[in-house]
């Protein structure tokens, strides 16, 4: 079989492209190995979102209880349910990829792909048949994989990846997190909500390493005040097992320490997954990450090969895979496409959430330029209080020079809302003048946005601006 | 094995086309008898099938070339086919060379913004792209670029672009496609022909109460009749009477060649040239028959659909000039066609009767261009007399159409 265009990987970067080809009139072939939607649909982005749904009603409930005077009764749940439920979730939005797929031309064939040609495909399905595909062009959107550290191979009963964790198989009375990035951090809220002791372990000397150090620190306090412990510049060494406990060495400075719990999640980060069979074939380059390096238009090289999401470079994130998907079928399709946005939005789900787009006040340093900075806290915020939340910041950082918006972080219910129009400020070059002049609604979080801006110039109304 | 497309042979007697459009982009798939490029030869545009199945891969002469029949003009490929080191020079360049220029323009672009400040939106920065403008080349007196912003930018480049044509004393407007050919056409007629003018004029009162009455008769069936078909009618009976009024001149056999149909040509004027499609068999078609050719055949002509079906074949033409005035003119003969008639307006005039008194009638100015190598004068002077006459006593027509 022949055709216009092959994508390798259904997740959020493929199966967006393959969706975009078919409005271009393309026919098109994607190849997945395992799921329609990727690690993000099945076991990442939606399914953990789930999760963190339900285990907020636990910790609402529970505060509801405790400050609001609402009678409830012990909350009990049932994991099987829970499970069953999130499925659904699953279920309904791969289906809703297939029938898209359908009206937009795209074949799906389950298996795995190997490279024989720059132009040709084959690919071993699950009954070990082999088929062979030729492509004018083929995207690879392979994705990543969880990184695994030697020594702390998971084997899914002590030692867990997110795709233990999320499957939920079980509420560990205690567990430790290897790990302060978004996913180490969006599973510790969900465990700690369902009863886990928690304890997450970072490397770096602040969780979300790369963040805004002020907002990492805001949001360290803000968890470990709903009783999540966590430990950073902390190195871990070793990692033993004993009578069905985890015993985790840790270097800390010139000390040592253990850390002990029921199971261990090692969420340190993930790597692409360029080791494609016979990728060796393509004339690609590939950096020792593994990350394969494309241009503007997501050109892997000259002769039609395209890589997009994880595999292509970070940040490796779902909506820049879905953007991404869309130039290079554009670029297949003749136009001239190119991926340039200013910023690209990230946002850890944690309830409050943590939203930043653009560049952090240490970013903005290190380049010289020189900046204003404006924030505001939630306590002061009127519809936060109101939903029984108080803990949470925004913060936007301003080119002194000229207002322009460089980056915008936020701690707040809802801030995953919020980011989007800072991401479209930076993108229209806004200036910090712009969000404070544009009307807000009130009440709603989204007006500490505003605020914040209003306080680069010292004029946040409900705040005393020093 | 790369196939090589070369302009295939329209037509006899066609020995070049225009590339008019290519229906096709390079890189595009274009299956077997599927239409690849519009080419325009002879006042006609005919679409040309592939005679491939594969990859357009290069297009080797761009739109508005003239090429000869024979040439090449594109090169296909199989498809997942990798092309031959000698068209490897027609290939992008390597990608290094791409990423090299791409990292030169993205520092440019952060250099100047760190420096001047310019802030483009992403539809401003695609609308850049896509028109092929670096944003950074450019000084703006704000700090924000919007997509009107370079809309503007646009605007101005190409009135720049149009004042730079009209700054020129004189506008050089290469000939080609229908320009030329009537060019090429004209100056053949004019060297060969040895062209000669016949004006009489003809009483049109009768014909125009005639057509007045028909006229209505003809809008119940949706045809705009006009004096046209009686024109050609009229002109199919007197033809009849003179063969060699309905011939063709071959120079090379030196042969007078009598039709014994009769296909008439009409002049249609389009925003690209003068056409003149052909009412094939006028004899044999009503009035209405006729009315409805000529509405059919000038809108295929103005949208630029006719066929060389439509255009050849001729044997007599006439050129219908009277919406525009003037009192009469000598139109080229359609060569190698003999002789061609010039229509003019119909206009109230004072003539003196039979009865010796002053009337009011509908006039017209009639002119006959022929070809003096073939046809006598007194010849065209006769044909004209009793085209005359026809036209005088519109019922002659049903006599004999009866």
């Amino acid at each position: 079989m022949r055709y216009k265009a092959i994508v390798i990987g259904a997740g959020p970067g493929g199966y967006v492209c393959a969706i975009r080809l078919g409005q271009l009139g393309i026919k098109s072939l994607v190849i997945d190995k395992k799921y329609v939607g990727g690690v993000c649909l099945n076991v990442g982005c939606i399914p953990t979102k789930a999760l963190i749904f339900a285990s907020h009603i636990v910790e609402a409930n529970e505060k509801a209880k405790k400050e609001m005077g609402l009678i409830t009764t012990e909350l009990k749940y049932d994991l099987e349910r829970l499970r069953e439920w999130k499925e659904k979730i699953v279920n309904r939005l791969t289906n809703g990829i297939l029938s898209l797929w359908k009206h937009n031309n795209v074949d799906f064939i389950k298996g795995e792909a190997i490279f024989e040609s720059e132009k040709r495909v084959k690919v071993k399905t699950e009954s070990g048949e082999i088929r062979e595909f030729e492509g004018d062009s083929i995207v690879i959107a392979s994705g990543s994989d969880p990184t695994i550290l030697k020594g702390f191979e998971p084997d899914g009963k002590y030692i867990w990846t997110s795709d233990d964790a999320v499957s939920l198989k079980e509420i560990p009375q205690k567990i430790l997190i290897l790990g302060g990035g978004a996913i180490g951090l969006e599973f510790a809220y969900v465990y700690k909500n369902f009863g886990s002791d928690v304890e997450v372990i970072e490397l770096m000397d602040q969780i979300l390493p790369g963040m805004d150090k002020e907002m990492a620190q805001e949001l360290t306090k803000i968890l470990k005040r709903k009783g999540i412990k966590i430990y950073t510049e902390r190195r871990a060494k070793e990692v033993s097992i004993k009578n069905g406990k985890i015993s985790l060495l840790v270097e800390f400075k010139d000390k040592e320490e253990i850390y002990e719990g029921n199971v261990l999640l090692i969420s340190v980060g993930r790597k692409p997954n360029s080791k494609i069979e016979g990728i060796n074939k393509l004339d690609l380059k590939i950096d020792q990450k593994g990350f394969i390096k494309v241009d503007k238009k997501r050109r892997a090289n000259d002769r039609g090969i395209f890589a997009i999401g994880d595999v292509a470079e970070p940040p490796l994130l779902a909506h820049k895979a879905s953007k991404e998907g869309i130039v290079a079928a554009e670029v297949i399709a003749g136009l001239n496409s190119e991926f340039d946005p200013k910023a690209i939005p990230l946002v850890v789900y944690t309830i409050p959430e943590f939203a930043s787009v653009g560049m952090t006040e240490e970013d903005a340093k290190a380049k010289g330029i020189d900046i204003s900075v404006g924030r505001f806290p939630l306590v002061a915020n009127g519809r936060a209080l109101t939903q029984n939340e108080n803990m949470g910041l925004a913060k936007i950082i301003v080119n002194k020079e000229n207002d322009e918006v460089l980056g915008v972080h936020i701690i707040s219910p809802e801030a995953s809302s919020m980011i989007c129009e800072a991401a479209l400020a930076i993108e229209m070059g806004a200036t910090s003048e712009d969000i404070a002049l544009t009307v807000h609604p009130h009440p709603t979080f989204g007006e500490i946005l505003m605020e914040a801006a209003e306080n680069v110039y010292k004029k946040a109304i409900h705040i005393i601006n020093k | 094995m790369p196939f090589i497309l070369k302009l295939p042979e329209i037509a006899e007697s066609v020995v070049e086309g225009e590339i008019l459009k290519w229906l096709k982009k390079e890189g595009e798939y274009v299956k077997k008898n599927e239409p690849i490029v519009e080419i325009e030869t002879q006042k006609v545009t005919v679409e040309i099938p592939s005679p491939y199945e594969g990859i357009l891969y290069k297009i080797l002469e761009k739109e508005g070339n003239i090429v000869e029949v024979g040439k090449p003009i594109a090169i296909l490929t199989e498809e997942g086919e990798k092309v031959e080191e000698k068209i490897e020079l027609t290939s992008p360049p390597k990608l290094v060379e791409i990423k090299e220029k791409e990292e030169k323009i993205e520092a440019q672009e952060i250099e100047i913004k760190v420096k001047d400040k310019v802030l483009a939106s992403p539809s401003a920065r695609k609308l850049a792209r896509d028109y092929g403008i670096d944003l950074s080349k450019f000084s703006f007196e704000k700090k924000v670029i919007r997509k009107k912003d370079v809309l503007t930018i646009i605007e101005k480049i190409e009135k720049e672009k149009r004042t730079k044509e009209e700054k020129k004393e004189v506008e050089v407007i290469p000939l080609k496609g229908i320009r030329r050919e009537i060019a090429f056409r004209l100056r053949e007629s004019k060297a060969k022909a040895v062209h000669t003018l016949h004006v009489d004029e003809a009483d049109l009162t009768e014909l125009v109460k005639l057509r007045e009455k028909m006229k209505s008769l003809a809008q119940d069936q949706g045809v705009k009749l006009t004096f046209l078909p009686f024109v050609i009618k009229a002109s199919v009976y007197t033809l009849k009477r003179y063969p060699y009024v309905n011939a063709t001149f071959d120079d090379e056999k030196n042969e007078i060649i009598l039709h014994r149909s009769y296909n008439i040509g009409i002049a249609v004027a389009t925003d690209e040239g003068l056409v003149v499609p052909v009412i094939k068999k006028a004899d044999q078609k009503s009035l209405i028959e006729i009315a409805k050719e000529i509405s059919m055949l000038s809108d295929k002509a103005k949208k630029r659909e006719l066929t060389l079906e439509n255009v050849q074949g001729g044997t007599f033409s006439i050129t219908n000039i009277g919406s525009i005035g003037g009192l009469f003119s000598f139109p080229v003969i359609n060569y190698p066609q003999v002789a061609i008639l010039g229509f003019h307006s119909i206009k109230k005039r004072p003539v003196i009767n039979e009865r010796g008194e002053i009337a009011v009638r509908d006039m017209v100015y009639l002119s006959l261009s022929f070809d003096h190598r073939v046809l006598d004068g007194a010849i065209a002077a006769l044909f004209m007399k009793d085209l005359i006459n026809y036209l005088e006593k519109p019922e002659l027509l049903f006599l004999e159409s009866i």
